[in-house]
């Protein structure tokens, strides 16, 4: 840090960190003193995330900027998951809205932490320094822990803060033993020195190196939940409040994913060959473990915790592929995942507070009392299966299994990933149409039989649901239509930790 | 995809709309107490649209598209009144007779698309003609020119093809549908059956008459001579049917089977042109002939709604033995002049044009194609042109029997019916009259009057050929009298026959029922193709299927699909316990987990 003009400079660009921070503060504080005005807490959470987010999304534009000493970079990488994260939040708190009796008298507390979990997302896709990275990473997995357990009432909740805790500890554990031996054989937590002084023995990689590797990936996979760093999902998703499996399923998701690309592109970028393989198999596991167990879940939050799982092995092509098309199809993946999965959740939250089931079965004949609930959960799930309908969720598919069939001459794996992909998305088609089948086909179950008629619209404490509901299903179609800009977006995102722009960002540092 | 108005397309064009929108106006009165008012008029608009669409379609897969569109449009019509047993058998009859069609249409066009595949190179494929060069003619002749089509070939795919518009323009041996049709109601019988849907064929062969010359791209090929033979013997065939039904609406529509056929042949000898003229000129009378039809049964429907037990069969009978609803049978009809003025001159107005009357507009483009057949140098022309020549006459007889047995003589039902008053339905009866006239003389020139009566035979300029004309220049002919005399003389001969039979109580009838009682038996039975096809379906087709059925789908692929089930079902189960919910078991798999990878990498990985 040279002068106080770069340090002023660089607090100015962390202006959307602060912000949140700064939300951070006042939605701890405000139930505190204000209880009767307590309502204001998550509209206060919303406004802040939009401003972060449109703060963030000023700085898209400006490039890459690399802050405190290498700490920290703000890059269009940054921004596009930061953005994320926050839409992510933002919804979160808006399908929270319809559930706050659950949480009890700590309402505030539950937006609090959420905001803190944004928050590490937001800095984790920033992060350039294995410090900042580990801090941010135990940020997002203790709020997440103290989020999965926030229904102390409930037993299941409790049990499922408790398995997150010990399988966050055993990760913890591995991640700094791997940190550790990186510190070890560099001399240097930055990412750019790191990636230096690997490239200087990257031809002949030694144990060493290969077990860092495998220890910092199991760590990225504990976070992306991929098989076999994944037994903690069913439960936690299953435990944990179903807001917070929303978040657990695509905010803390996208943190791995961030970490994952700068990581292994820019740190280990030299050794592609290595991680790419390791991660080949991690995905293989993970498309053919997620979509078998899914398969045969009778729960629907169960159902979308495995087949996010799924998911995972999907996304990994593209990053496998480690290629700007790869890199591009796995954000936009992100972004639209993170629609319609965002959309599937808020519309179990519905269907949950209204009949107090997650049973599929449960499911069948809603489109007869509830048309645009089912509507939109259906669209949610189409999209997830993959189906064109509308094709949002079936180009981020074809993107990630374009880029894998393209890498392919580099990769021995690759064709091996893309028929695997590929038949595992079979049955993956099955289990999510047959929920949106029974929805709007099959003759309504008990459980819905028992619901009211339509309820009266403006008077409503479902209407934040319902509002979050729309807009993933709004953002599904404006992704089906706005492919190409989007993916243009995706494609600036990532151009920066493609290798060619390391060297640069080498030159800013000096 | 894209939209292509050239003077074939504007013809049609003139048909489409102006038909439709006759059509639109008279349901307006014919289904006004119709419970289905509101749903006949959005498939009315549907139809018309796909037709539309068709019509200015500028390559083969756009038709392909818009044909199947019109296909289901006539499906959805033909079963309108779906709880009459009869309609619904109809609409299935006519849908899977048009599926064979059409898979044959598909397998031509699509080994014509192999065949010329690198030709198009990039260019939109099977473009009907282009600027450029990039149509069918310049892909046949690329196409012949590397010997990627022979003239075997290009023959071969003009039969597939051919397929296509037979099962549409209702051609032998796929003609059994059209009949059936007529189960819906009779403005989609005027519209679709009639005017223009089924002359969708004879529309497709014109818009891709390349397919159907020599890879030379001259008339006198083989794919040619089959349509004119198709469609000589459809004409015959259909007319001799037509002889001795009794239901006003299966007359009309077998004279429509015979008159497609007359435009099969036209353009069969190459009377491209001619073809074309027919059809131009067939829309509207026999719209109108079936506009009279409809006015005819809705004014006589209320003398025999009466009878609950007779509707009641009606709608529970199968199309094999199906009964002639009372309002539609000749035989209760008789006299109707004196009750429906307007409706009787219109319907003679159609007779006499359908009947080559000289003057109305049938007589010219009948004259051109039967012209056309005798200088035809292919394979038995003399026999071609004969044939339609003596159809001519048959044609005249049938329609002036349908006309004498409803509106002349006396009237032999027993409720009289109301007296007609100017109506809604009357209007576009009316106005469809002026073309039935005088849309003929588009074709003529007003010098062959004096060639006909002595001057020197030379070619005669028209509106018509010259407007649309296949190749580059118009062909004009001379007026042969000698024809013109011939098929005239057929037609009024069948006109004076009808007359004696059935308004001069010449005993012909009675005596043909009696004596030539097979003869009379094999046109009543339609030529016995139902039961034939019936007794092929029942007999061969449906048991292999069967067998089929069962050899493929119940053992191979049922057993397949519990398989693959079971084993993703049970795999899924398998995992599933794999979960036993302890947390020391996670960070177990976690650590363990770790040091497998590592060492799996050691043992499995890329580089040695």
């Amino acid at each position: 840090m040279q002068s106080i003009q770069d340090y002023l400079g660089a607090i100015s660009s962390l202006t959307p960190v602060i912000c949140l921070s700064t939300a951070i503060l006042f939605t701890a504080l405000w139930n505190l003193f204000f209880p009767r005005l307590k309502e204001i807490t998550p509209i206060a959470g919303i406004f802040a995330l939009l401003f972060a987010g449109t703060a963030l999304w000023q700085q898209f534009a400006v490039g890459s900027i690399t802050l405190f000493g290498g700490l920290y970079t703000v890059d269009p990488l940054t921004v596009l998951f930061g953005v994320l994260a926050c839409g992510v939040g933002a919804i979160v708190i808006l399908m929270t809205m319809g559930c706050e009796s659950e949480l009890g008298r700590n309402a505030g507390e539950f937006y609090t932490l959420l905001l803190v979990a944004v928050l590490a997302v937001m800095v984790l896709a920033g992060t350039t320094d294995l410090i900042l990275l580990f801090i941010a990473l135990e940020t997002l997995s203790i709020s997440c822990v103290v989020l999965a357990g926030f229904s102390k009432q409930d037993r299941r909740s409790n049990e499922a803060a408790l398995k997150y805790l010990i399988s966050t500890a055993a990760t913890t554990a591995t991640l700094l033993y791997g940190l550790s031996f990186l510190y070890g054989l560099t001399g240097s937590t930055s990412y750019y020195e790191i990636h230096n002084k690997i490239a200087t023995f990257a031809h002949a990689p030694s144990l060493v190196v290969i077990f860092t590797m495998v220890l910092l990936l199991s760590a990225v996979g504990f976070k992306l939940s991929a098989v076999p760093f994944h037994m903690w999902t069913p439960d936690v998703y299953e435990g944990a409040p179903t807001p917070v499996t929303a978040f657990l399923s695509i905010g803390s998701k996208a943190g791995g994913f961030v970490v994952a690309i700068r990581l292994l592109s820019v740190v280990f970028a030299s050794s592609v060959s290595d991680w790419s393989f390791i991660l080949g198999l991690l995905a293989i596991a993970s498309m053919i473990g997620g979509n078998l167990i899914a398969l045969a879940q009778t729960s629907f939050k169960r159902m979308l915790a495995y087949s996010s799982i799924a998911h995972v092995g999907y996304i990994l092509i593209g990053l496998i592929s480690n290629s700007l098309d790869g890199l591009s199809a796995v954000s936009f993946y992100l972004i639209v995942y993170g629609l319609m999965n965002l959309g599937a959740f808020t519309g179990a939250i519905l269907f949950c507070n209204e009949t107090g089931s997650d049973r599929i079965d449960d499911y069948a004949g809603l489109f007869k009392k509830r048309p645009w609930l089912a509507t939109g959960l259906a669209i949610c799930l189409i999209n997830l299966a993959g189906l064109p309908l509308p094709p949002a969720g079936f180009f981020a598919k074809a993107f990630v299994f374009w880029s894998g069939i393209q890498a392919s001459g580099a990769n021995p794996l690759a064709w091996t990933l893309i028929i695997v992909a590929l038949l595992t998305s079979v049955p993956a088609i099955y289990y999510y149409m047959r929920v949106a089948i029974k929805m709007i086909v099959k003759e309504p179950s008990d459980a819905v039989k028992k619901l009211e008629p339509e309820r009266k619209r403006m008077v409503d404490p479902q209407i934040c649901p319902d509002v979050a509901l729309a807009a993933c299903v709004a953002g599904i179609v404006i992704a089906s239509v706005m492919v190409n800009p989007i993916m243009k977006l995706a494609k600036d995102s990532v151009t920066p930790v493609t290798s060619p722009a390391v060297g640069m960002l080498d030159q800013n540092l000096n | 995809m894209g939209v292509m108005v050239d003077h074939l397309a504007a013809i049609m064009l003139i048909v489409v709309t102006t038909i439709s929108l006759l059509v639109q106006v008279y349901t307006h009165g014919y289904m006004r107490e119709d419970t289905g008012y509101s749903r006949f008029y959005s498939y009315l608009s549907l139809f018309t649209g796909s037709m539309l669409g068709l019509v200015v379609s500028t390559n083969l897969f756009e038709s392909y598209f818009f044909w199947e569109l019109v296909g289901v449009c006539s499906y959805f019509l033909i079963g309108f009144w779906w709880h009459k047993n009869t309609a619904a058998e109809a609409c299935m009859k006519a849908f899977v007779v048009n599926r064979i069609g059409d898979f044959g249409f598909l397998v031509g066009v699509l080994w014509f698309l192999s065949a010329t595949y690198g030709f198009w190179n990039g260019h939109p494929v099977l473009m009907f003609s282009d600027q450029a060069g990039y149509d069918l003619v310049g892909a046949i002749k690329w196409a012949a020119s590397n010997g990627s089509l022979t003239a075997a070939s290009l023959t071969a795919i003009s039969v597939w093809m051919l397929m296509g518009p037979m099962a549409k323009s209702a051609q032998l041996p796929l003609h059994v549908w059209l009949a059936d049709a007529m189960e819906g109601p009779t403005p989609i019988s005027a519209l679709i059956h009639a005017a223009t849907m089924v002359a969708a064929g004879v529309y497709l062969i014109a818009r891709a008459y390349p397919i159907w010359l020599t890879p030379q791209g001259t008339t006198d090929s083989a794919g040619l001579a089959i349509v004119a033979w198709v469609g000589c013997i459809t004409a015959f065939a259909a007319a001799t049917i037509a002889l001795t039904q009794f239901d006003i609406k299966r007359v009309l529509a077998w004279s429509t089977v015979s008159q497609l056929g007359y435009m099969f042949c036209g353009l069969g000898v190459g009377a491209y042109t001619g073809g074309i003229f027919h059809l131009f000129n067939h829309a509207f009378f026999k719209a109108m002939l079936f506009l009279c039809s409809g006015a005819v049964i809705h004014g006589l429907h209320h003398c025999f709604s009466h009878d609950r037990d007779l509707k009641k069969r009606l709608n529970e009978v199968s199309l094999m033995d199906r009964l002639i609803p009372p309002d539609q049978d000749l035989r209760n009809m008789g006299g109707l002049k004196e009750y429906m003025p307007i409706t009787s001159f219109c319907f003679l107005i159609g007779c006499l044009s359908i009947s080559g009357f000289p003057g109305m507009s049938g007589f010219f483009s009948k004259d051109d194609i039967i012209s056309s057949a005798f200088r035809y140098a292919g394979p038995g022309h003399e026999l071609l042109a004969w044939g339609l020549v003596i159809t001519a006459g048959l044609t005249a007889f049938y329609m002036f029997r349908a006309y004498f047995l409803t509106f002349e003589g006396k009237y032999r039902g027993k409720e009289k019916p109301h007296k007609e008053t100017l109506s809604v339905m009357n209007l576009p009866l009316l106005a469809l009259v002026i073309p039935s006239i005088a849309s003929g003389y588009l074709g003529m020139n007003p010098g062959m009057w004096s060639q006909i009566f002595g001057g020197t035979p030379t070619p005669l300029p028209n509106v018509f050929t010259q407007f649309l004309h296949w190749g580059p220049h118009p062909e004009f002919e001379a007026a042969d009298p000698t024809v013109m005399l011939i098929s005239t003389a057929f037609g009024l001969g069948g006109i004076a026959l009808a007359y004696m039979v059935y308004l001069n109580n010449l005993g012909l009838n009675t005596w043909c029922q009696n004596s030539l009682k097979l003869l009379y038996q094999f046109s009543w039975k339609k030529w016995y193709f139902d039961e034939a096809y019936i007794w092929f379906s029942q007999k061969f087709a449906l048991p292999l299927f069967r067998t089929a059925w069962n050899l493929i789908d119940m053992t191979i692929v049922d057993n397949m699909v519990n398989l693959s089930s079971f084993v993703a079902v049970g795999s899924g189960e398998m995992l599933r316990y794999s979960e036993n919910g302890r947390g020391q078991w996670y960070a177990l798999v976690i650590f363990g987990s770790v040091s497998a990878l590592g060492l799996l990498y050691f043992l499995l990985r890329p580089l040695g």
